[in-house]
């Protein structure tokens, strides 16, 4: 640019032209150079999250995720999930490699190769009182007239136990919340919090205990499947909580991603104040 | 030349604003530096990088930022550090309005994790009060 010219007599304005070029390449070589030697470096093109889906027990397939919370009483929900709520204990052979942890890939076949498993399962969650932890019951005691002793450690609630955490739909959500089957976790802030909240949900806000390990060892779910939720929408800190969950050794995290505005709007109970109880409305 | 115009180009005031604005930067390109991860999500909250892009920036923006920082404290291509320190600064500036204009409402991370400021007329304020400072430290003293 500056050709033959002296730096000197350099035109200001080209000089600061090429200085500016100097400060933004040196800028991004070192964050370049930064990201690739740190130890949790960034990828250079971020892939879009999609959570894969707890299989539903109220919808046909996983194409078609959510029905309206009105259309699926708990008979008709029951009923469905019987035909597809998988049985990795009673059916080994027609799961193969699938039946010790089940995967989501997994999960589109099981939709249709699960009519024969007779919802033990449900049976065991039938059998257990709402309050009780009922996750690690149901491993240890299933009902014995229905269950030849598993051979493998079986899914609860048909959650899988994978190292991430899946989606929740509502219809989903609401059966397990009703059988007090899982832990539910409030992601948003403590104003939020007080402001309005499920019944019975802890307030753990992301901000602050993303960092705070001791405060994430405290959480126990009781062996309990955890629900994550936040302010729905656009909101994500319910999924990076989930993760922080996982990453502190939680298991079966799950996500309800329709979060506090859809079940407040669907007329679900909800609380305020400041504790998990709260004050009921 | 007004007298004002002498004034702001006044070699102190020039220097006094470079080292204020170049310490501001170093704070918080230090500060989100801590934890790239979440800068790539704040990036993501501001809606205007393609998803694709996010991590770029995340990865990008506190180095620009130290260096122009860095640049401007030490006095070396000092223009070109607070030139760009202004243009992100105005970039910021954009970029939360535009946030607060589409009803947004989170944690700007405008100085890391650490910073609870939510978008807002505050950060809008704030940021501008900075610009102003960063245009007179990019003043050429005479």
């Amino acid at each position: 640019m500056a050709g033959d010219r002296e730096t000197e007599t350099e035109r200001p304005r080209e000089r600061l032209g090429r200085d500016l070029l100097i400060v933004v390449l040196t800028g991004v070589a070192l964050g370049i150079a930064y990201n690739a030697l740190a130890s949790r470096g960034l990828p250079w093109i971020k892939e879009e999250r999609v959570l894969d889906s707890v299989p539903e027990l109220s919808a046909p397939s996983p194409a078609a995720p959510a029905e309206a919370p009105g259309d699926s009483g708990r008979e008709g929900t029951s009923g469905a999930a019987s035909r597809q709520l998988p049985d990795p204990g009673a059916h080994p052979a027609a799961k193969g490699g699938a039946s010790r942890e089940m995967t989501p890939g997994g999960k589109a076949g099981s939709s249709d190769g699960a009519e024969r498993s007779a919802g033990t399962a449900l049976a065991a969650e039938r059998a257990l009182p709402p309050s009780v932890p009922a996750g690690r019951e149901a491993a240890q005691g299933p009902p014995p007239e229905r269950t030849p002793q598993p051979a493998a450690p079986r899914d609860d609630f048909g959650i899988p136990d994978v190292a991430r955490p899946l989606q929740l739909q509502l219809p989903r959500f609401k059966q397990l919340f009703d059988k007090g089957a899982v832990l539910v976790v409030d992601a948003r802030d403590p104003d939020e919090y007080a402001a309005g909240h499920i019944r019975g949900a802890i307030s753990l806000p992301y901000d602050e205990v993303a960092t705070d390990t001791e405060r994430l060892a405290k959480v126990d779910s009781g062996g309990r499947p955890i629900v994550v939720y936040c302010g729905g929408g656009t909101c994500e800190v319910s999924i990076q909580l989930a993760e922080t969950l996982i990453a502190a050794g939680k298991h079966r995290v799950l996500v309800y991603l329709g979060g506090y505005p859809e079940w407040e709007g669907a007329g679900d109970p909800i609380v305020r104040g400041n504790q998990p109880g709260g004050e009921t409305r | 030349m007004g007298a004002l115009a002498s004034a702001l180009r006044n070699p102190r005031a020039v220097r006094a604003c470079q080292i204020v604005i170049g310490v501001i930067f170093v704070i918080a390109a230090l500060a989100k530096l801590s934890d790239l991860e979440a800068l790539s999500t704040q990036v993501h909250n501001f809606r205007l990088v393609p998803l694709w892009g996010e991590n770029l920036v995340a990865m990008m923006l506190p180095w620009v930022e130290l260096t122009a920082a860095l640049f401007l404290i030490l006095g070396f291509r000092a223009r070109a550090g607070a030139f760009v320190l202004a243009a992100l600064l105005a970039a910021f500036t954009v970029g939360v309005g535009i946030a607060v204009a589409r009803g947004l409402d989170f944690e700007c991370g405008c100085f890391g994790t650490g910073d609870h400021t939510r978008v807002g007329a505050v950060k809008i304020a704030e940021n501008l009060a900075m610009l102003a400072v960063a245009i007179e430290a990019l003043q050429r003293p005479r």
